[in-house]
């Protein structure tokens, strides 16, 4: 269950999105999911690409690294997440998330 | 042999004509300038007498009779301002007039050659060398005002006259000061800004500069805007050396499962005065960005704390989502929460 949605600039690098979900989720959550996205702001007028990362809570037991790869089935020594398309520096790529 | 004799004869003919039509429109422009009245003629005037600017030169710089001294010193300005003035005009207008001459040459030119091609009964040859000579004289128009920034010279000369009204504007402010105050060398330095205002290279510097902080001003509010959407960036130093700093004691806590221990770590925090209310509001937090069970999961920890029946894992909810909101504050430029965080996990 996501309890924790979390709005990403879809202008940063994979590794820098990587790093910064790696930080978002330490001590209790695991990066579950990654949906790109269009928001709307209105305030400057302009649309921005994004990504939304939902994470669940997880005190045990955390991945606490992560691997964000073009899709792949598996990764050795490593667990598979999830598979997502995600903007990375402003373009819509499919990428597979690992953890461990 | 009588087949390039035709071909030549062609093009004189289109020649010739292109000629005539030249000479007619030339004949028949109706634009016409303004004769310059008696009184603004360049000649016999002070501004071009050196040896009336010497006197007003010196008469501005006598201190001992103020008002006379300002008296020379505004003459003065008033004839740089003209002299500057009369430069500027006069650039502008053969600018224009040579711009205009060009652009009328190229049109009718390019009229003139594509008129040909219909019109000429010669050979097959001779319609291919105007259609050759025509392509390449719009190539060649495109480049010239391409590569010469021929359509942007508007811009620049609005540019121009722009600048040269604030500097104007900052001249005529000071016109009245005494010449204590305002003497004629920081006014002549002045009416030299003046003119620089009017010349291409101080528009094009002067349009860059704008250009560049008007970018600048809209990045930043996107920024603005990103941030207040709660839209993230990568990851700062400060970020990143806070959570190094954090990642080791909050791992030691959680591992330990101990529930004494995570009672009196959170027990420092409702006693200190920075953390205490952050902890009040985490379930209304917006930045944490909680879904709807996150945010409840953590009201039921919140409860079970207040009255005594919390497990560990209620402590270490609260605890983490303290940790996320300490770490938002410092991205958004508050370090102290996240140092009262480390201290209260050091057991302090």
């Amino acid at each position: 269950m996501i309890t924790m949605i979390r709005i990403y600039d879809g202008l940063m690098s994979l590794s820098d999105t990587q790093e910064r979900c790696e930080l978002d989720q330490a001590g209790g959550q695991q990066l579950k999911e990654i949906k790109s996205a269009i928001l709307d702001l209105k305030t400057v007028n302009q649309k921005v690409e994004v990504n939304y990362a939902g994470y669940e809570e997880k005190f045990q037991g955390l991945l606490t690294q992560l691997s964000f790869d073009p899709v792949s089935p598996s990764k050795p020594g490593w667990t598979k997440l999830f598979d997502c398309s995600m903007y990375v520096e402003g373009e819509l790529k499919p990428i597979s998330v690992f953890g461990k | 042999m009588l087949k390039t004799e035709k071909v030549f004869r062609t093009l004189n003919y289109v020649t010739m004509w292109m000629l005539l039509v030249g000479i007619c429109l030339l004949a028949t422009s109706t634009v016409r300038a303004q004769k310059k009245p008696p009184i603004l003629s360049d000649r016999d005037i002070s501004a071009f007498s050196k040896s009336e600017i010497q006197i007003l030169q010196r008469d501005a710089g006598d201190v001992a009779h103020p008002e006379k001294a300002k008296l020379a010193r505004n003459k003065l300005i008033a004839i740089g301002v003209e002299q500057v003035d009369a430069a500027f005009n006069d650039y502008r207008k053969k600018s224009r007039k040579r711009h205009d001459l060009l652009q009328f040459i190229f049109d009718f030119l390019e009229i003139g050659a594509s008129s040909a091609i219909n019109i000429i009964n010669g050979t097959e040859r001779a319609r291919e060398v105007i259609a050759e000579g025509l392509s390449f004289f719009q190539g060649s128009r495109a480049a010239f005002n391409r590569d010469f920034k021929f359509l942007e010279r508007q811009i620049l000369f609005d540019k121009m006259v722009a600048k040269r009204s604030q500097k104007l504007t900052a001249i005529y402010e000071k016109v009245n000061s005494e010449v204590d105050v305002y003497p004629w060398e920081q006014a002549r330095s002045e009416v030299r800004e003046y003119f620089y205002a009017g010349t291409m290279d101080e528009a094009l510097s002067s349009l860059s500069v704008d250009t560049g902080a008007e970018a600048k001003l809209s990045l930043k509010e996107l920024e603005d805007a990103k941030t207040a959407a709660n839209v993230r960036g990568k990851a700062s130093k400060e970020l990143l050396t806070a959570n190094t700093d954090i990642n080791p004691l909050f791992k030691a806590l959680m591992d330990s499962q101990d529930l004494p221990k995570i009672k009196a770590v959170y027990a420092l925090v409702k006693k200190d005065p920075l953390l205490e209310p952050i902890v009040k509001g985490l379930p209304n937090n917006q930045r944490l960005g909680l879904t709807p069970p996150g945010k409840k999961g953590l009201e039921d920890s919140l409860t079970a704390i207040g009255n005594g029946t919390a497990a560990f894992i209620d402590y270490n909810r609260v605890l983490f989502y303290l940790r996320v909101a300490v770490m938002d504050l410092l991205e958004a430029g508050d370090s102290k929460p996240v140092a009262a965080f480390i201290k209260v996990l050091g057991g302090n």
